[in-house]
């Protein structure tokens, strides 16, 4: 059996293949085949035994492609979509706890959305993750810098995934047989504040909408790749993944602590350690 | 004190234990010499297990859900879990301490999750339209929401009727400014720079057992009815 795994450039996609390949063959498909038709196609029928596909990408072009192929390919028996947290539709008239029927936020959903057409065309399960805590993610590039700012008067409760935590429920849905929506949160619920402050950071609240051109600012003078506008919802409103159904059907359940008092400034490639809770 | 924590001190829904101490603390003398609150039956409150408050609701500002708060949380040991209207998230500094203090923002998956966890709430089924009346409106229940009864019926847990007596009269509203800050309906504009110390009591009413179809508007409505027919006979006529 063989897995194909369509994006191994971020830490937890590094991790996720490692970890699959002590067991099984990994097939890595490089991102530029994804981009056209011709060279999806030929990835995904050019190696014999490929079973399942574990994909993560925000390109519905690509998603779509990949899915075509899939339906039609002789072994492939199942595929994982690796998807955030971030489609959800977050502002006060959500709940704190977002459950898979939780209102979604189209412009941000576009490839999920895509993947959840095909669910009855082939055996699918989308995982929607948790931000990781890892180089390539907004939280991680936000809790770079010496000084974080956040939104005067607001401190919301934001959760973080680990990398084995990341990989284990993908494990889990690789072997499992259950298909559907599965939201995938992880160990670390906190105050974005409290976060700040483990990661020994400067917490300074600033009004709001200043927050935007600060950071755009910043961005244009340091190149660093935050932005508040794609943040701005979460970070006056939180809101956490509600994992009870991964939990039931998956049995995925978080239990690395993500070690934050021990993260200094970095710029190392890999991502903050974790401690296993139990 | 009961407690969910996820590991860094808080809930998932921000309660902080830490604030729910300095609030009793700094609120116990307001609630014992200012208000000079009174209560009687809190008894019928469940000590464990899930349980919906249902009081009426009046006042410029909720004074009446503070005063239930410390009431609840200072003799039973469990943090009340107020549940509060859609606009509160979108008040700075205010939405924090709330949700430090256990006030959840009221939408359904909040409420179940909460019922779930065995938590005791307060829904103000009158919602905002209870502190918009009019102070010669006063004790007159308004618009009678029926989320709770549903959520009641749903998730078998009782609801425990209230009325709280005095609140009403302690900061009246003048008038209400057509102006929606943060989202919320009108900015009240209080009779007085400060609440009036009028006592204020509590009465806690017989725990209400609801069944039925909680997907069935005609069971529902019954049943929210019920509830408000026994806030009303504990309220001044």
């Amino acid at each position: 059996m063989s897995i194909l795994v369509t994006n191994a450039t971020t830490a937890y996609g590094r991790a996720l293949v490692d970890e699959l390949g002590r067991t099984t063959e990994v097939v890595v498909a490089d991102p530029e085949q994804l981009r056209h038709a011709r060279t999806l196609h030929d990835l995904v029928f050019s190696k014999r035994g490929i079973e399942i596909v574990v994909h993560d990408s925000m390109d519905p072009n690509a998603t779509r492609q990949l899915l075509l192929a899939c339906e039609h390919h002789p072994t492939i028996r199942r595929f994982v979509f690796r998807s955030t947290g971030e489609v959800y539709a977050r502002s006060s008239i959500e709940p704190n706890l977002l459950d898979e029927d939780a209102a979604i936020d189209y412009e941000r959903a576009a490839a999920d959305l895509t993947v959840c057409s095909h669910m009855w065309r082939m055996p699918i399960a989308v995982l929607r993750c948790a931000e990781v805590l890892a180089p390539g993610g907004q939280l991680w590039d936000y809790l770079q810098s010496r000084v974080c700012l956040r939104p005067l008067g607001f401190d919301p409760m934001i959760n973080v995934l680990s990398v084995e935590d990341h990989v284990r429920a993908h494990v889990l849905a690789i072997r499992s047989d259950k298909c559907g929506i599965f939201n995938i949160p992880g160990a670390d619920t906190l105050p974005l504040s409290r976060m700040i402050a483990l990661a020994g950071r400067r917490n300074i609240p600033v009004p709001g909408p200043l927050l935007a051109p600060l950071y755009d600012l910043r961005t244009r003078l340091v190149g660093f790749e935050f932005r508040y506008d794609l943040n701005m919802r979460r970070f006056h409103f939180g809101g956490i993944l509600d994992g009870t159904r991964a939990r039931n059907e998956l049995g995925y359940v978080a239990y690395h602590l993500l070690n934050l008092d021990s993260c200094g400034r970095s710029s190392s490639e890999s991502a903050w350690p974790a401690v296993a809770t139990h | 004190m009961k407690f969910y924590d996820e590991g860094h001190g808080y809930d998932l829904f921000g309660l902080d234990p830490r604030v729910v101490e300095l609030a009793l603390r700094a609120g116990m003398p307001i609630y014992r010499r200012y208000f000079r609150v009174e209560s009687s039956g809190i008894e019928q409150l469940p000590a464990r297990g899930s349980a919906i408050l249902a009081p009426n609701h009046g006042g410029t500002l909720p004074i009446d859900a503070a005063m239930l708060w410390l009431d609840v949380t200072s003799r039973t040991h469990r943090v009340l879990r107020t549940i509060g209207d859609w606009f509160i998230p979108r008040l700075p500094f205010v939405s924090t301490f709330f949700s430090r203090t256990g006030v959840v923002a009221g939408t359904h998956a909040n409420v179940r999750a909460l019922l779930e966890r065995g938590e005791l709430l307060a829904i103000f089924p009158e919602g905002v339209t209870g502190p918009a009346k009019p102070f010669t409106e006063r004790y007159h229940l308004q618009e009678w929401r029926v989320g709770h009864a549903e959520h009641a019926i749903r998730h078998r847990v009782p609801i425990v009727p209230v009325a709280i007596i005095g609140a009403e009269e302690a900061w009246p509203v003048l008038a209400r400014l057509p102006w929606r800050l943060f989202g919320a309906p009108y900015l009240p504009i209080p009779f007085t720079l400060l609440p009036l110390p009028i006592q204020i009591k509590i009465h806690y009413g017989t725990p209400i057992e609801l069944r039925g179809d909680a997907d069935d508007p005609h069971v529902v409505d019954a049943a929210a009815t019920q509830v408000r027919r026994a806030v009303e006979r504990m309220l001044p006529s």
